[in-house]
């Protein structure tokens, strides 16, 4: 009996639209205003970018106006990653010139050479950056202070190796997954600023800061803060008193736990001409602290700033990656996650489990199914779970171009991995391999599905059991037939009924043996209409009998069709 | 030009690809109940189904220049309904399998036989009737509510629930008969 003879509503169905009819729930008004916002901005964003994208291939048609350009992004450049350069030429030329100019050389600031891995733009701006500084010092005659020894003396106390290590998150801040529970040690060397070829701190802050490191060592930060605070409030002091201020504020907020305040102090000096060592380092703090701090925008600038100037942890590329998620940024964050997976993987190294997993979760977000079901597959090859399995048939079900040949290559596939469940999929498994030509394959599965009870409306019975009796038949037929089927397709034209009887010795007669040559002959011979259908029973024969080498070149033989290819590539997942 | 309420869906989504915002207005304010319900249907949570709406909706604004009219709208629409509860499903429980997300809560049958609703009012029954029904459905397993609610809700076709959810046409008539079939069993008590 067919209860779907069309497509008409029945009357359940019509007493269902009654029902709904009068339910009372709707979208909330929030929703529907979201909805309604979005589509305008969608709309707008989609004309003003034809607009722009009009006006930009105008542009770079004409070589004076790409050179514009590029001064434009210069100056944008200039305006964000430069800031505290330019802040220190313009202080630098605001500076009396109280000093002897023998002590001209040796005070110039070191502008922080490019580092190689980053972009040129940036590169270019800080070139441009140290010649600007270069040449106010040039203009404004600017000199530096006498070094006497007492004063070096001091310096070199005031200016010691601090060693910091900060937690990895701050209290309520999210966890990193991966990450270490601790930051590695940091080292901020400001002796190597305050050196022989140093700037020094101006007279006047001079006592103060000692005072400052002195209970900094004493561990009394309070009133080290206080004794920083005092030379802070000194209006005579110089961009080096600053810059020396904020290297002691940062260790001490951070040892306090003020991690906001930390990153102020420490990002205050991350761009500054007189930290010539260990950017890097600093950046990588700072991308630590900002993500602690949930500023997601911030972890990513310094993460990548970290990247750009030679940090090639894992880490801070978890970091990263993290932070562009939590900015719902899941291209750039897959990007920055496939970084640390292919690492692994050129290591030779299997890649984390959490970094394939946000992996794919980037890709989910992105309704990337393909890219999403390649990572349940790295998943599956170096973490073989049951769980995974399950995503990756779901995954296989719901690919494109699907026909009732693939579906049931699919079942085999849930079958063989026990993903297979339900009564509707062990019943509709029977029938199309009763379609296909497998009687055999039906009634085994039947039996199996009942094993398992799996049948338990009494109308599934029913017709389970119908399917059954019809199958067991037409498995009889189907393999007394085998031997002249075979001879039959031995002197075809061509190589489709080889594959068939192959297929058959394969699935209704479990004869792998027989069956993996034939369709072999029947590929070689040509003119297979579905050749991938005919690599993957060849696989399969060739996998039932152990030959796993020939079994995965000929599943590796699938090609062209997304599906198939993913469902070969699973299948080669089962040969290991 | 017809009147925005006369024209065709596709056309709508054609007109709102070239910047007629009122055309999308149109489109949402046709399909927003059925789409609604489908996805409320489907995942049951309230909050969900807001988000998984907005989401399905920001898809449609945002694919609208990509739309080919190669099915009827509804089938497309549907089919990224679709898409978004499977995602909430899976993103709800990452590591199970769409076949493995349906739920074993009692028949409704064995809950009515417990309720207070020996003998009620006409319109409490009807009003009873309504949230038993509402409730199968929601306790179908995923795959028969998908197509049952395609249906009734989508107003598919056979052929179209079978062309939204990647499966042959008598996978779909399989599983629209086994949801009816459960649906009737979970609704004895109001036959």
């Amino acid at each position: 009996m067919n209860d779907i003879d069309d497509d008409a509503a029945d009357e359940l169905t019509l007493r269902y639209r009654r029902a709904s009819a009068g339910d009372p729930s709707r979208p909330s008004q929030q929703t529907r205003e979201a909805i309604s916002a979005q589509a305008r901005k969608v709309m707008t964003h989609r004309t003003t970018r034809a607009a722009d994208e009009a006006a930009l291939a105008q542009m770079e048609a004409l070589p004076a106006a790409n050179d514009s350009r590029w001064k434009l992004r210069a100056v944008a450049a200039l305006a964000g990653i430069g800031l505290a350069g330019v802040l220190a030429v313009q202080t630098f030329r605001q500076a009396p010139k109280l000093d002897a100019p023998a002590a001209r050389e040796s005070a110039q600031p070191n502008a922080p050479a490019p580092p190689a891995t980053v972009p040129a733009a940036e590169a270019r701006m800080r070139a441009v950056e140290a010649d600007a500084t270069r040449a106010a010092q040039r203009a404004d005659g600017i000199d530096r202070p006498v070094k006497p020894a007492s004063l070096q003396k001091a310096r070199s106390e005031a200016a010691p190796v601090i060693s910091l290590s900060l937690p990895a998150s701050a209290p309520g801040a999210a966890p990193l997954p991966g990450a270490s529970n601790r930051l590695e040690s940091v080292r901020i060397d400001t002796a190597a600023v305050a050196g022989q070829q140093s700037p020094a701190v101006s007279r006047e802050s001079e006592a103060p800061l000692k005072a400052a490191q002195d209970a900094m060592n004493a561990r009394k930060y309070d009133e080290a803060l206080e004794l920083l605070k005092q030379a802070q409030s000194i209006s005579e002091k110089k961009p080096y008193d600053q810059f020396v201020i904020n290297e002691f504020l940062g260790p001490i907020y951070a040892r306090q736990n003020k991690y906001a305040e930390a990153y102020e102090a420490f990002s205050a000096n991350a761009d500054s001409q007189y930290l010539t060592q260990g950017k890097a380092e600093r950046y990588k703090v700072l991308a630590t602290l900002a993500y602690s701090l949930k500023n997601f925008p911030g972890a990513v600038e310094w993460g990548n700033k970290a990247i750009a100037a030679g940090d090639h942890s894992n880490e801070l590329q978890l970091i990263v990656a993290q932070s562009y998620f939590q900015q719902n940024k899941y291209r750039e964050a897959a990007a920055t996650a496939q970084v640390l997976v292919s690492r692994a993987e050129e290591s030779g190294q299997p890649p984390q489990e959490s970094n394939l997993k946000l992996l794919w979760e980037c890709y989910h977000k992105l309704d990337d199914h393909h890219a999403e079901g390649d990572v349940v597959e790295k998943l599956l090859t170096y973490y073989p779970k049951p769980d995974y399995w399950a995503n990756a048939m779901a995954s296989l079900q719901q690919m494109p171009n699907r026909n009732d040949r693939l579906t049931l290559q699919t079942y085999r596939l849930m079958q063989d991995v026990g993903t297979m469940k339900r009564a509707d999929q062990y019943a509709d498994m029977a029938q199309l391999a009763q379609e296909q030509g497998f009687p055999g394959e039906a009634q085994s599965v039947l039996e199996q599905g009942m094993a398992k009870n799996v049948f338990t409306e009494q109308r599934d019975k029913e017709r389970a059991g119908r399917l059954l009796e019809a199958a067991k038949k037409l498995a009889v037929t189907a393999k007394q037939s085998l031997p002249n089927d075979e001879k039959a397709a031995m002197t075809a034209s061509n190589g489709e009924m080889l594959v068939a009887v192959g297929s058959s010795y394969l699935i209704n007669a479990n004869e792998p043996v027989k069956a993996a040559p034939l369709i072999n002959l029947g590929i070689s011979k040509g003119g297979v209409s579905d050749l991938n259908d005919a690599y993957i029973y060849l696989g399969l024969a060739q996998m039932r009998n152990r030959n796993s080498v020939e079994a995965k070149r000929s599943f590796q033989s699938v090609a062209g069709n997304d599906a198939y290819d993913r469902l070969a590539r699973l299948w080669q997942l089962r040969l290991q | 030009m017809p009147l925005m309420a006369e024209a065709a869906d596709e056309t709508l989504m054609q007109r709102y690809a070239r910047g007629d915002a009122a055309a999308f207005d149109e489109l949402y304010r046709r399909h927003e109940l059925k789409v609604w319900r489908f996805i409320r249907r489907s995942v049951g949570n309230r909050a969900s189904a807001d988000e998984l709406m907005q989401e399905v909706w920001f898809s449609v604004a945002r694919q609208a220049p990509r739309y080919v009219r190669t099915a009827r709208f509804t089938t497309w629409l549907f089919t990224l309904a679709r898409h978004r509860v499977i995602d909430a499903h899976r993103m709800r429980r990452p590591h199970d399998s769409i076949d493995e997300t349906r739920t074993h809560a009692p028949q409704i049958a064995e809950q009515l036989s417990t309720s207070p609703a020996e003998n009620p009012a006409s319109q409490l029954q009807a009003s009873q009737e309504r949230e038993a029904l509402i409730g199968a459905v929601q306790r179908l397993p995923d795959e028969q509510r998908e197509a049952f609610l395609l249906q009734a809700e989508g107003e598919l076709s056979v052929a179209e629930i079978a062309k939204a959810t990647g499966v042959n046409f008598e996978t779909a008539k399989s599983r629209l008969r086994y949801a009816r079939a459960a649906l009737k069993t979970m609704l004895q008590e109001f036959a």
